[in-house]
C-alpha cells in the first residue's frame, strides 16, 4: 500500500504535468515527422554507376543538436585516427540498434558512421555538440560495377547559416580509394572501407567530381550540380531549414531539394 | 521480397503521435523541469523513432521504445549540461546540491515539487517513470538501461531526499 508520500507524489507529479503549455502539443502535433522520401538518378552515362534498373529512393532526416558548432570546429580534409572512446560515444549517439557499422569516418572530434544492409543505409554524424542522420533505401539490392562508385549525397544548412554536405555511396570491386574534389578546386579525402566510402565537409561548397582509384589507376567521375538553397519559409515561431539531396538509382537526372520547419535549433531536411 | 513503400509503413506513425504524444511531452517535462527543453526533446525523439519506425512498429510495445528514447535523451543532455557546468566552474550541479537547508520543514504539493525539482535528473526520471508513468520497478530498469535494483536504489533515495526535505523542522531548543 502506498505511502502518504508516495500518493502526495503522484498527486503533485500529475498537477506539474497538468501546468503544461498546451501550444507545446498542437505546436509538436504539427510537425510532419516522417522522413522525406525522393527519388534520384544517377547523374550521367559517362559515370556508369550500375544500379540494375532498380527505382532508388533516398531518405533522411537531419538533425543538428543546439549545440552545433558552427564552424565545426577541428574538421579535417583528411580522415584521422578516432581518440580513445569516440568511436563508442559516435556508437551511442547514433542508436544502439543500428547494429554495427560498415564504415567509421573520423575526422578531428567528428565520427560519421554508415549502418548498411542490402536496400538501407543509415548514416549518422556526431561530435563536438553535432548531431545529424539520415536514411537512404531503395526497393532492391544496389550492385555497382568493379571500379565505379555510387554517388548519393547533399547538403543542408540552418537558418544561423551552419551547413553540411555529404556525399557517400557504395563503391565497386577494386576501389582502394576516392578523393572528392570541390567546386572551390579544393579536395577531400574519403574513407573507404567494407564497399563504401563516405566523405563530408562544413558548408555548402558542392561536390564536382571523385578520384576513383583501383589498381589500374585513378578515373574521374562527375558529380550531378545540386540546385542553389532555397530560403527557408517559416511559419511563426518556428526554425527552417533547407537542404538538397542527389543520389543513383533509376537512370534519371535529378536532383532535390526541400525546406522543413522545425523549432528551435534542430534542423531537419532531406538529401 | 514484398516490399511497402515508406510512406506505406508510415501510415500507422501519424496515429502513434496522435495517441502518444501527450504523455511522452509530459513525461520529458517532469524530467527536465522544462517546458522549452521537453518540447525539443519531444520533437528529436519522435524524429528518431520515425526514422526506425518500419523496426519500432513491430514491436510488442512502440510506446516504451519511444519512452525509453525519450528519457534517455535527457538525461543525455543533463549529463552533458552537468559536465560542461563542472568544466565552466568546478562546481556541483545545483541539482546535486544538499536541500535541506533550502526547504527544510516545507510540507505543501507546491513545496514538494520544489522539492522534486531539486532531484537530480536521473532520481527525477525514476520517480517519475514509478509514479507518473506507472511504471513497475522492472519496466522503469528497462527505460533507464539499469537493473531493477539500481531503480529501487534511486527511487528509494529520491523519495528519502524528499521526505528529508518535507520534514517538520524540530523545535529548538530554548535556553531558559
Amino acid at each position: 500500500m502506498p505511502d502518504e508520500l508516495e500518493q502526495n507524489l503522484r498527486e503533485a507529479l500529475s498537477q506539474r504535468a497538468a501546468q503544461l503549455d498546451p501550444d507545446l502539443i498542437a505546436r509538436l502535433s504539427a510537425i510532419d515527422y516522417r522522413p522525406r522520401r525522393r527519388r534520384f538518378g544517377i547523374v550521367s552515362a559517362v559515370s556508369a554507376v550500375c544500379v540494375g534498373g532498380a527505382v532508388a529512393a533516398l531518405t533522411a532526416v537531419f538533425a543538428l543538436s543546439s549545440g552545433a558548432a558552427p564552424a565545426f570546429a577541428g574538421w579535417q580534409a583528411t580522415p584521422t585516427r578516432p581518440a580513445p572512446g569516440q568511436l563508442a560515444q559516435a556508437a551511442q549517439a547514433c542508436g544502439q540498434d543500428l547494429g554495427s557499422p560498415v564504415l567509421t569516418d573520423s575526422r578531428g572530434p567528428y565520427t560519421a558512421s554508415i549502418y548498411a544492409d542490402s536496400t538501407t543505409s543509415d548514416l549518422c554524424l556526431s561530435g563536438n555538440g553535432v548531431s545529424m542522420s539520415s536514411r537512404s533505401t531503395s526497393v532492391a539490392p544496389v550492385s555497382v560495377a568493379p571500379g565505379q562508385i555510387e554517388r548519393d549525397g547533399g547538403g543542408t544548412r540552418d537558418s544561423a547559416g551552419h551547413a553540411l554536405t555529404l556525399v557517400d555511396g557504395r563503391i565497386g570491386a577494386g576501389v582502394t580509394a576516392v578523393t572528392i574534389e570541390r567546386s572551390d578546386g579544393s579536395s577531400v579525402q574519403a574513407t573507404v572501407a567494407s564497399g563504401w566510402y563516405l566523405a563530408w565537409w562544413p558548408g555548402t561548397v558542392a561536390a564536382t567530381n571523385a578520384e576513383v582509384t583501383t589498381a589500374s589507376g585513378t578515373s574521374t567521375v562527375a558529380f550531378p550540380s545540386t540546385p542553389a538553397l532555397p530560403a527557408p519559409t517559416c511559419p511563426s515561431g518556428a526554425h527552417c531549414a533547407a537542404g538538397y539531396s542527389f543520389g543513383g538509382g533509376d537512370g534519371t537526372h535529378s536532383a532535390g531539394q526541400s525546406t522543413t520547419a522545425v523549432r528551435n535549433s534542430s534542423t531537419n531536411s532531406s538529401r | 521480397m514484398a516490399h511497402r513503400g515508406l510512406y506505406g509503413v508510415m501510415d500507422d506513425f501519424n496515429e502513434f503521435v496522435a495517441g502518444n504524444l501527450e504523455q511522452l511531452l509530459k513525461t520529458a517535462y517532469l524530467v527536465t523541469w522544462d517546458g522549452g527543453e521537453a518540447e525539443d526533446l519531444v520533437q528529436e525523439c519522435l524524429f528518431k523513432v520515425a526514422r526506425r519506425w518500419p523496426r519500432v512498429r513491430v514491436m510488442a510495445q512502440p510506446r516504451a521504445y519511444a519512452r525509453r528514447v525519450l528519457v534517455n535523451l535527457a538525461l543525455d543532455a543533463a549529463g552533458g549540461r552537468a559536465r560542461r557546468r563542472g568544466e565552466l566552474d568546478g562546481a556541483p550541479a545545483v541539482a546535486d546540491e544538499p536541500a535541506r537547508d533550502l526547504l527544510v520543514g516545507l510540507e505543501t504539493r507546491t513545496e514538494l515539487l520544489e522539492a522534486l525539482a531539486r532531484l537530480t535528473p536521473r532520481q527525477r526520471a525514476v520517480l517519475v517513470l514509478r509514479y507518473f508513468n506507472d511504471l513497475t520497478e522492472a519496466q522503469t530498469a528497462e527505460v533507464l538501461g539499469c537493473s531493477p535494483g539500481t531503480v529501487k536504489s534511486n527511487a528509494s533515495r529520491g523519495l528519502a531526499r524528499l521526505r528529508e526535505v518535507l520534514a517538520p523542522i524540530p523545535n529548538p531548543t530554548r535556553e531558559l
